[in-house]
């Protein structure tokens, strides 16, 4: 009887590149402090009303969570780490504007953990497919 | 001949070797990285791996250090100091001596 397992990837902490940290920092943190300018320069259109700041907490909440994978990129070389935490960004500003104050930082949740999920779900997927499976005979 | 595509005669024939630069290249990404995944990266079998790892730490590019985790022996490998000036200059040489026969400047005139 055969038993299917997969093999031990191994073990390798990654390097630090100043390169690649300079390219990620410029890449996650200039589109930001665009769009906060932005946001500032139109906050009459966009309604960005100081006094009801609960109104951007899933904006902000995006924007600590894009930080917080902005480090995990540079620090693990993790793209979709990246990836997750712009949608994170972008889908707190959307439901800031369209679906405030009530539902959204629900929507918000509800749509990063599904993000999440997904990440996770196309890397165990990536794992199965570029690791070939090891039979062992018993 | 031009002066920069003579330098891959004196390129560091230890490094050029494709398995060893596959495992400098590797290493070079890395802090440390164990036998297990330097095998799985590079697909050489262990003997191989082994014996070309051992040319490297003689010349004094690679580190290796002996250690466990729990009961599991675990061959850790590093590129050290020497190492990665070794290789990054190995580079350097590489991609100017094909820079310059791809833009031409070795095409023959005519």
């Amino acid at each position: 009887m055969a038993r299917i397992t997969y093999r031990r990837s191994g073990y390798m902490e990654p390097g630090e590149s100043v390169r690649k940290y300079r390219a990620w920092f410029v890449a996650v943190t200039i589109p930001a402090i665009i769009a906060l300018a932005l946001a500032f320069r139109y906050r009459d259109v966009i309604g960005w009303d100081p006094d009801r700041w609960e109104k951007w907490l899933p904006a902000m909440v995006g924007l600590v969570c894009l930080a917080v994978s902005a480090y995990a990129v540079v620090r693990h070389g993790l793209l979709r780490y990246l990836l997750v935490g712009m949608f994170s960004f972008i889908l707190g500003v959307t439901v800031a504007i369209e679906c405030s104050p009530t539902p959204a930082i629900e929507i918000w949740l509800s749509g990063v953990g599904c993000a999440w999920l997904c990440a996770g779900g196309f890397t165990l997927r990536n794992y199965l497919r570029n690791t070939p499976p090891v039979a062992y005979r018993i | 001949m031009n002066s920069r595509l003579r330098q891959l005669a004196a390129l560091d024939r230890l490094i050029h070797e494709p398995a060893r630069l596959l495992i400098a290249a590797t290493l070079y990404l890395a802090k440390e990285a164990d036998f297990l995944y330097l095998q799985n990266q590079t697909d050489l079998t262990k003997g191989n791996l082994s014996s070309h790892l051992a040319k490297l730490e003689e010349a004094g590019y690679v580190a290796i250090d002996k250690t466990y985790r729990g009961k599991i022996p675990m061959t850790v490998c590093s590129l050290t100091k020497k190492g990665r000036t070794a290789f990054r200059d190995y580079e350097t040489a590489m991609r100017g001596a094909l820079s310059e026969s791809v833009d031409g400047s070795l095409a023959p005139s005519r």
